[in-house]
């Protein structure tokens, strides 16, 4: 009597436990694409359905199985569902025609456990707010070079004083014979001597040179540059850690001279529904956010500035020539923040064009310059015989 | 040597020690020969004078078509009942062809996969990370029977959560990246039936 008792709570037991996971599985093969237990995605919060609803499965399964039909049908609560639909820009849900009542009925307990378990977990004070605490603020702040001036001159001062007190606590002493002479005092004197600071002097002097040098050839070529964004956007999250191509937000660097900056409706695309990060939390996102309510356009700062003397393309690059972005941007997918990697000098296009053997045989339109060439008498001229620098040079 | 030339060797002589600031792009010499006075795209300007929101960058006009380019138009509306046309109207202008379909493979990794995932079943990248929810699979039972008519209107508007890509694919690519597509929901459907049919048998 009392094993079939507990046999049968065991085996009631496992029933809904059995169903829970069904409807799980259920739920995020057939509605998570669109419905969240606690929060509006495309279609209303589940939270409370069966609240909204009377608690009547019946009427619920009619409605998912058939969402149009029941919207213009008449049914107990088809004017509800008509002003939902008309709530929610008359969004069509699609008609789940192939799950049956059982299958409904498990999705639905499902809803109702979740969402209990959902607010169980927010009344309780431990485990409420995960990750609001836990999100990482600020990037790591760095010492601004000011500062570090200030401390070497300070340093410098420092040094100063003590060298000149010590000097003048000896003048204080009675002069005494000099003592005989050690290590160190030679040391000292070796120190003074002209031979000495002579040397010293060409070192400094040799390393300001080569310091001013570096500092004068990298004049209008900006490699290192990191301006700061308006967006805390970190490449390494999108293009390193999921692994988004490049070109899914820079759309034009295959069609044309920009690899273009992505548009805000791009980036909505999923923070439409991804609206707290792992880093910042919703601070970041939330501008993205407020740009696209607002339709006014995020003002990136650019990173690589070309001086207007030089015309270059980059679907010429990527789409004819084949280079990954990475040749000329450096390993972009692992830059928290972008900085400029290549210093963008002449000598450095000029370098890679000498090197890059250009591929005949697949590109057609080598193919075709080849059999065009054979129909036409060919000059010297037309090879570029009559440019001025072929004999005056 | 006068005087004021050495000043200005000594002068850059030490700018040589200055340490270099990576939020400064530093120094151009003759920056008048470095930016443009017709404003480049992207050209870094506080504000355009010359247009009524200060935006340099211009939309284009409503109903701009590029060269030769006639089906930029598209005649369906982004409505339940423009879809559903769609869906019955609309087919491919594209050929099959081995060209169009690694075409539209080559789009697909780069502008469908990271939801959608490598096979089509919506096991992409962000979905398994738990970022994104679930996006049902081409060969599942809401899309197996979905007609190109409705791929296309999907990509143009977006549908429920995916957004707009008529940003980012032109409409022949958006016709070669559906080629892949009812190519892999060829594949997964068979690959089920495969898996259906011994089942069924024992």
């Amino acid at each position: 009597m009392n094993m079939k008792f507990t046999l049968g709570w065991v085996g009631l037991l496992s029933l809904t436990l059995g169903w829970a996971q069904d409807g799980k599985a259920l739920f995020q093969a057939n509605c998570a694409s669109c419905h969240a237990i606690n929060r509006r995605v495309v279609g209303p919060a589940l939270k409370g359905v069966h609240e909204r609803w009377g608690g009547d499965e019946a009427e619920m399964i009619k409605f998912i199985q058939n969402s149009q039909a029941y919207i213009n049908g008449n049914f107990k609560n088809s004017a509800y569902a008509k002003n939902l639909y008309e709530q929610y820009n008359k969004a069509v849900m699609t008609a789940f025609t192939h799950l049956t009542a059982e299958e409904i009925r498990a999705i639905l307990a499902y809803i109702k456990s979740e969402a209990e378990a959902m607010a169980a977990a927010a009344s309780s004070p431990g485990a409420g707010k995960p990750g609001a605490g836990g999100a990482v603020s600020g990037t790591p702040s760095e010492v601004s070079p000011l500062l570090w001036v200030l401390v070497i001159v300070l340093g410098a001062i420092a040094l100063t004083l003590l060298v000149t007190t010590l000097a003048l606590r000896r003048m204080l002493q009675p002069q005494t014979i000099p003592p005989t002479p050690t290590v160190w005092t030679r040391m000292g004197q070796a120190m003074r001597s002209r031979r000495f600071l002579a040397l010293v002097a060409l070192a400094g002097f040799l390393w300001l040179t080569n310091a001013t040098i570096k500092k004068a050839r990298s004049v209008g070529l900006h490699k290192g540059y990191k301006p700061v964004q308006p967006i805390a956007f970190s490449h390494k999250t999108h293009a390193g850690e999921y692994k988004i191509a490049c070109q899914y937000c820079h759309v034009g660097v295959e069609k044309g001279k920009s690899a273009t900056i992505p548009s805000t409706n791009i980036c909505m695309n999923c923070h439409a529904y991804i609206q707290e990060g792992s880093r910042y939390g919703t601070k970041e996102i939330a501008k993205i956010l407020e740009s696209y309510e607002k339709g006014r356009p995020i003002e990136w700062v650019k990173v690589h500035n070309l001086p207007d003397f030089v015309y270059f393309s980059h679907a010429q690059h990527v789409k004819v020539a084949g280079l990954a972005c990475q040749t000329c941007h450096g390993p972009v997918e692992e830059m928290e923040e972008v900085y400029q990697y290549a210093d963008l000098s002449m000598g450095w296009c000029i370098n890679c064009h000498r090197q890059t053997k250009v591929d005949l045989t697949a590109n057609p339109y080598y193919a075709r310059l080849h059999e065009r060439l054979k129909e036409r008498e060919v000059t010297v001229e037309k090879l570029g015989g009559l440019e001025c620098s072929k004999c005056h040079y | 040597m006068p005087r004021r030339i050495r000043d200005t060797f000594l002068l850059l002589w030490l700018a040589g020690c200055a340490a270099t600031d990576p939020r400064d792009p530093g120094i151009e010499y003759a920056s008048q020969m470095y930016h443009s006075i017709p404003l480049e795209p992207y050209a870094q300007v506080d504000y355009f004078p010359y247009a009524s929101d200060g935006k340099h960058l211009r939309e284009p006009v409503a109903g701009t078509v590029p060269r030769g380019k006639v089906d930029f138009i598209y005649p369906f509306p982004n409505t339940n009942e423009g879809y559903e046309e769609a869906g019955k109207k609309l087919k491919n202008p594209l050929p099959p062809t081995p060209e169009n379909v690694s075409e539209g493979k080559r789009l697909y990794s780069l502008y469908c996969i990271h939801c959608h995932g490598e096979k089509g079943n919506g096991r992409g990248i962000l979905v398994e990370s738990g970022k994104y929810p679930p996006v049902p699979s081409y060969y599942g039972p809401q899309l197996k029977d979905l007609p190109e008519g409705k791929m296309f209107h999907s990509i143009t508007y977006g549908k429920n959560l995916m957004g707009s890509h008529a940003a980012q694919l032109t409409p022949t690519e958006r016709w070669q990246v559906i080629l892949y597509v009812q190519q892999l929901r060829a594949e997964g459907l068979a690959a089920e039936g495969n898996t259906a049919n011994p089942s069924q048998k024992r």
